[in-house]
């Protein structure tokens, strides 16, 4: 009778989780909290650079963001806890055609040259073909910027990138960088897409713009949609001959209680600035 | 075989059965006239009551345990498309799987496990791996309207899984699977049964690596995929069960699956699904019978985001049922059932700006009069009230069985059929990367249909045909409508749900069946089904192909009193299929065009060696004889040719059993 018993209450006993669960489902537990961590505090290094992390959403496809970096210092110099994320600057592609579509290119002109992707979701591109060319106006900067990102894409402003091997920004001095070879911006009509809405005919519109096709290698795209990320650390050369540190440590991010949903091409960048 | 998506599986949260053990008769005592293992099976999907399968007066197709393990299924997709013609798995959404049943989408098939329903979607019906083949007894499909028993979701058909249930004191069985693309599947089952104490444990692992495909130049579709994703599933469950008196059973159970599918290294997909359950069964005297269930069902997606190592809920969907059910026995062996439900469906994603909910309740009530030996009728009424909208509906149905002969037996039914529109056709609104937002619908109203099926089946010696037909009508069927611009903005595209018109879909199945003494059985199965849709859609879904076939040939010899010998050729065969579609979805104005899909046919022959009826050892070759599509895309088997695979599966009880 005991282990009857017993075996009774085990039996009514068991599903008991479940009862008690709200009728609106439990396991919360088992999930983390979509918000984003809090950002590490800036580091004084012994050289008086300073290493940063800077966050933005790079996602959207008609968006430039644009930051700079001797900017960033200055403010954390002078407060540390400052919010540098707020130092990042919006403009938008110019989309609205100036003149009438052409069939033609390799005049560099500014504007948006349509492209068809021989690619399909979940495979990589193969290749692309020019479909056309719309003239529009040029892209508008900031006076005062380093780098400008649009999803994998970036730019520098007058600057030139190296690739190291290195993996830890930590040891960013360790490298040769001042004597490495560097890349400056090139002319790229395929690359910088900015609208996705024709996406599904695989024909895409790119700004004509030029880009750091060595800092872009920081992320690239492998199975649309799906990105690898490259863990080096970049060296930037700027425009003043000042260098910096750049290393992309996620591309994903974003995401809130409301809407949990993670967004690709939410960068987050470690710097250090400016290199002895 | 086909090479299946499904590459996948995983067991699934076992429930109890509702019939009990000592009802189903063995598989050798089986039918008098042969092989025809399933003519005594004990079914409860028609009538909700338990009948043997030649007695019922409601069609019923079963697939028993035998057939299980011949069609060495995975899971249910596996199983089905292995056994049923008529029945097709296509891939759309970045190679999500969506159904089609004799004209019918998965949102039109209800899907149940010892009668409980499941949570969860993927595109258009439930997360199919969920449903290991490893712990299941049999499964029942009733096609055609069955809303006046099942509710809203039951419009196009029931498939009911029935858990097995063991008599013996105790078992343990053990199997693993390996095939290419390092397929691996392995199951553990335990079960004990001591007194009025009965437990059953499972355990179930699949994984698969991805693999690239290759289509050929010039695609006819903008759709065909290069690269089929990998995934891992796990899954567990533990059912109990007291038989404190003759006359009650009580049980509980408890479930966990986990599915990971790399759609995108960067961030996996995870699916997980807990699940438990309450059941009684109470028999009140010779002439009625109570049961009363509680069954919690959650199923939730979420995103590993592998850089920050977080594991982000992006959609849950929890199911809270209570059914009641109380059968009535009359002198006459006439059978009364009065029935009720309460659902209570909770959803939450990130594709609707807050959780939608919604409380059903129905009733029913069924007559199953024997007016003769020959003649049956059953006739069926039920009431459902969804709290959305208030809206109520009332649908009927009529069945009729006449056995003119010992060996003949005839039916026919009608059922009207409701279904009413998902939260997610409601009040999901999902961006579909800015190529265009489909928009949930909150004015939808439910799919009416309208069924009749007839059918006729016969045992001449040790052959057993069957002959079907069925016609249905649906109005308001609900599916994506064309893509639009709305007023001011001329860039962003919209897919809205809509009640697009009428489909008409016509039907019919053939099948032949016997085994000879020799050990020699065949089993072949005919489906024919046209669909006539009005409204246009850029739904993805093609539609059912005309004609399938599935066939099956096996023999099998016992060598000694030790070893047993079985081989196994199995096939399927499926038609073209032309659907129209638009020439550029990103611009409608284009207009449409036919674009043909080919049919093709996949074998598979299989031999195992037994030992002492306890351990067997399997060696199969898949797609016999190497077929490859020429394109990947929503309806080509996902094969990239020929396919070895090797099983082992060890039932340690009987071993171990003295002989």
């Amino acid at each position: 009778m005991r282990i009857f018993s017993f075996h009774i209450l085990f039996c009514l006993l068991l599903p008991l989780p479940m009862l008690l669960a709200s009728c609106e489902g439990a396991f919360g537990w088992m999930y983390d909290d979509p918000e984003a961590p809090a950002t590490p505090a800036p580091e004084v290094n012994a050289d008086r650079s300073v290493t940063a992390t800077l966050s933005v959403n790079a996602n959207p496809w008609g968006e430039w963001h644009y930051i700079d970096l001797p900017e960033v210092i200055r403010r954390l110099r002078a407060d540390a806890s400052a919010d540098v994320n707020a130092l990042w600057v919006t403009h938008d592609i110019p989309l609205e055609a100036t003149g009438p579509t052409e069939m033609v290119t390799g005049h560099r002109r500014t504007g948006q040259y349509l492209y068809r992707f021989d690619t399909n979701y979940g495979e990589p591109i193969k290749g692309s073909e020019f479909q056309s060319f719309t003239p529009t106006a040029a892209q508008t900067d900031p006076d005062e910027w380093s780098i400008a990102v649009h999803r994998s894409e970036v730019r520098t402003n007058g600057g030139s990138v190296w690739e190291s091997e290195l993996s830890d920004i930590a040891r960013a001095t360790e490298a040769d960088y001042r004597h490495a070879s560097y890349t400056p911006d090139e002319w790229s009509e395929n690359e910088v897409w900015s609208d996705s809405r024709t996406m599904i005919s695989q024909l895409v519109p790119s700004q004509g713009i030029a880009v750091n096709k060595v800092l872009g290698r920081w992320l690239r795209m492998t199975l649309m949609p799906d990105y690898e990320r490259n863990g080096h650390v970049f060296f930037l050369r700027l425009r003043d001959g000042s260098f910096a540190a750049l290393q992309l440590v996620n591309h994903i991010g974003g995401g809130t209680p409301q809407n949990p949903s993670p967004i690709r091409c939410y960068l987050t960048l470690k710097v250090r600035y400016p290199l002895p | 075989m086909m090479r299946r998506l499904t590459i996948v599986t995983a067991l699934l949260s076992l429930c109890f059965g509702w019939i009990s053990a000592e009802e189903a008769e063995p598989l050798e005592d089986a039918f008098e006239g042969g092989d025809i293992t399933t003519m005594n099976s004990v079914v409860v999907t028609g009538t909700r009551t338990p009948r043997r399968l030649k007695e019922t007066p409601v069609q019923t197709r079963v697939i028993t345990r035998e057939e299980i393990l011949k069609a060495d299924a995975t899971n249910i997709q596996d199983l089905l498309q292995t056994e049923l013609p008529g029945v097709e798995f296509t891939y759309a959404m970045n190679q999500q799987v969506s159904m089609n049943l004799s004209g019918f989408s998965g949102l039109g098939i209800l899907f149940l496990v010892d009668g409980e329903p499941l949570a969860g979607e993927t595109l258009d019906n439930i997360d199919f791996t969920r449903l290991s083949m490893n712990d299941v007894e049999r499964v029942e499909i009733v096609q055609g309207a069955t809303s006046a028993l099942y509710g809203s979701s039951a419009a196009g058909g029931v498939i009911n899984i029935i858990t097995r249930q063991d008599t013996v004191p105790w078992t343990l069985h053990l199997d693993g699977r390996y095939a290419h693309h390092n397929q691996q599947r392995y199951n553990l089952r335990q079960s004990l049964r001591q007194g009025i104490y009965a437990h059953t444990l499972t355990f179930s692992r699949t994984s698969s690596d991805g693999y690239d495909v290759h289509n050929a130049d010039n695609d006819v579709s903008a759709r065909t995929f290069s690269h089929v994703f990998g995934d891992d599933t796990w899954q567990a469950g533990y059912r109990l069960q007291l038989d404190p008196t003759e006359r009650l059973r009580l049980g509980g159970r408890l479930g966990f699956f986990r599915r990971t599918v790399d759609r995108a290294a960067d961030m996996p997909e995870r699916y997980y699904d807990y699940t438990g359950g309450l059941r009684a069964e109470w028999t009140l005297g010779e002439r009625d019978r109570l049961e009363a269930s509680y069954s919690f069902d959650q199923y939730d997606k979420s995103r590993y985001q592998s850089v920050r190592g977080l594991n982000v809920r992006q959609y849950s969907n929890v199911r809270n049922a209570a059914r009641l059910l109380w059968n009535h026995r009359f002198r006459q062996s006439d059978m009364f059932t009065l029935g009720a439900d309460y659902l209570y469906d909770y959803l939450m994603s990130n594709n609707i700006e807050a959780p939608a909910r919604q409380q059903s309740f129905d009733l029913y009530g069924q007559y199953d009069w024997r007016i003769s030996p020959r003649w049956e009728l059953v006739g069926a009424l039920r009431y459902d009230w969804l709290s959305e909208r208030s809206l109520s509906r009332l649908t009927p149905k009529l069945s009729a069985c006449y056995r003119p002969a010992e060996r003949w037996t005839l039916r026919a039914s009608y059922g009207m059929g409701f279904r009413a529109p998902s939260l997610k056709e409601r009040y999901h609104d999902f961006d579909m990367a800015g190529i265009w937002i489909v928009e949930g619908n909150a004015d939808l109203r439910p799919e009416t249909s309208h069924s009749v099926q007839f059918s006729g089946e016969v045992t001449v010696e040790r052959w057993v045909f069957t002959l079907s037909g069925r016609y249905a009508r649906v109005f308001d069927r609900i599916a994506t409508g064309i893509p639009y611009h709305k007023a001011g903005d001329t860039r962003q595209l919209y897919l809205s749900y809509l009640n697009l018109g009428d489909q008409n879909v016509y039907g019919a199945e053939a099948s032949v069946s016997t085994r000879w003494t020799c050990g020699l059985g065949l089993k072949l199965d005919y489906a024919f089904c046209h669909e006539d849709v009005s409204g246009e859609t850029a739904n993805a879904y093609t539609p059912i192909r005309p004609h399938s076939l599935t066939a099956r040939l096996d023999w099998e010899r016992q060598l000694s009193s030790l070893w047993a010998l079985n081989v196994g050729l199995s096939g399927r065969a499926l038609s073209a299929v032309r659907n129209t579609e638009f020439t550029d979805l990103a611009d409608p104005a284009q207009g449409t065009r036919s674009v043909r899909y080919p049919g093709y046919t996949l074998w598979r022959l299989q031999a195992g060696v037994r030992f002492r009826d306890g351990a067997t050892l399997t060696a199969t070759v898949d797609n016999l004889f190497n077929h490859r599509p020429d394109y990947y895309y929503y309806n080509a088997p996902l094969t990239t040719g020929t396919n070895f695979l090797v099983g082992l599966s060890l039932d340690i009880d009987r071993l171990c059993s003295k002989r």
